[in-house]
């Protein structure tokens, strides 16, 4: 198994929904062709550099994932079949996967991805002490205007 | 026939340069960074050579890899659109 990086562009001006179901269709090529999908990075409509089939806009997204040759032989394929995608380009990270470290990796990013849906319920039991929390924001601010005075003297002593 | 003063002849600095990704090695070269890429491109797009970037030849190897990934996928121009003279 290799590990590579796959970028896609979809057409900028189809809807939401087309580039969800590009996400969708080439993650199941990767994990059905031998690979492992290890993150998406959605960079969003970007403007192009120059015009490509007529448009100026184009959904970036980008595949992190270990494969095999065989994997990207079928990626590939169907990004030249699929006419929404106007360019894509796969590159080859390393040679060799370690799969448990790739393992660690995928549970560290779903774990990075899970927080916004797992802070609310943790930041619920707290409330009831509600005394706590006061006293504790007092000292809070000002240690981040120490941070903020911190912050300006580097960039007031390189003015200088 | 007289001999012409020598004209003096002109004074070059020439500053040393060295590869910035030799000095800082937290310096990545990426396709997908344009940015940073941008700063070893002409504004016509054209890719600034080794001599003038300072750049060492496995750096600037890199760089102009990554800035020809950049272009297929749109990221860095070709040809930058300009307003005509």
């Amino acid at each position: 198994m290799r590990r590579y990086e796959s970028v896609w562009v979809v057409q900028g001006d189809l809807p939401d929904e087309d580039v969800q179901s590009t996400i969708d269709k080439f993650s199941r090529i990767i994990s059905s062709h031998g690979g492992t999908l290890v993150g998406l990075d959605d960079w969003g409509r970007r403007k192009l550099a120059y015009k490509i089939k007529g448009t100026t806009r184009g959904y970036y997204i980008l595949a992190d994932f270990a494969g095999t040759s065989a994997t990207v032989k079928e990626l590939e394929r169907n990004y030249r079949i699929d006419d929404r995608i106007i360019r894509y380009h796969t590159v080859k990270k390393s040679d060799k996967v370690n799969l448990e470290a790739l393992q660690a990796e995928i549970a560290a990013r779903a774990q990075a991805a899970a927080p916004p849906a797992a802070a609310p319920p943790a930041a619920e039991p707290p409330p009831p002490a509600e005394a706590a929390p006061s006293p504790e924001a007092p000292p809070a601010a000002p240690s981040s205007e120490d941070a903020a005075s911190e912050e300006k003297t580097p960039t007031t002593a390189k003015e200088e | 026939m007289p001999v012409m003063p020598r004209r003096k002849r002109k004074q070059f600095y020439v500053r040393r340069k060295v590869c910035r990704f030799c000095v800082d090695q937290a310096l990545s070269i990426d396709y997908k960074d344009a940015n940073t890429l941008r700063q070893f491109v002409t504004e016509r797009g054209k890719i600034i050579p080794r001599r003038i970037s300072g750049n060492c030849a496995r750096h600037q190897r890199r760089v102009t890899r990554a800035i020809k990934q950049a272009r297929l996928l749109a990221l860095m121009p070709y040809v930058p659109m300009m307003p005509p003279p």
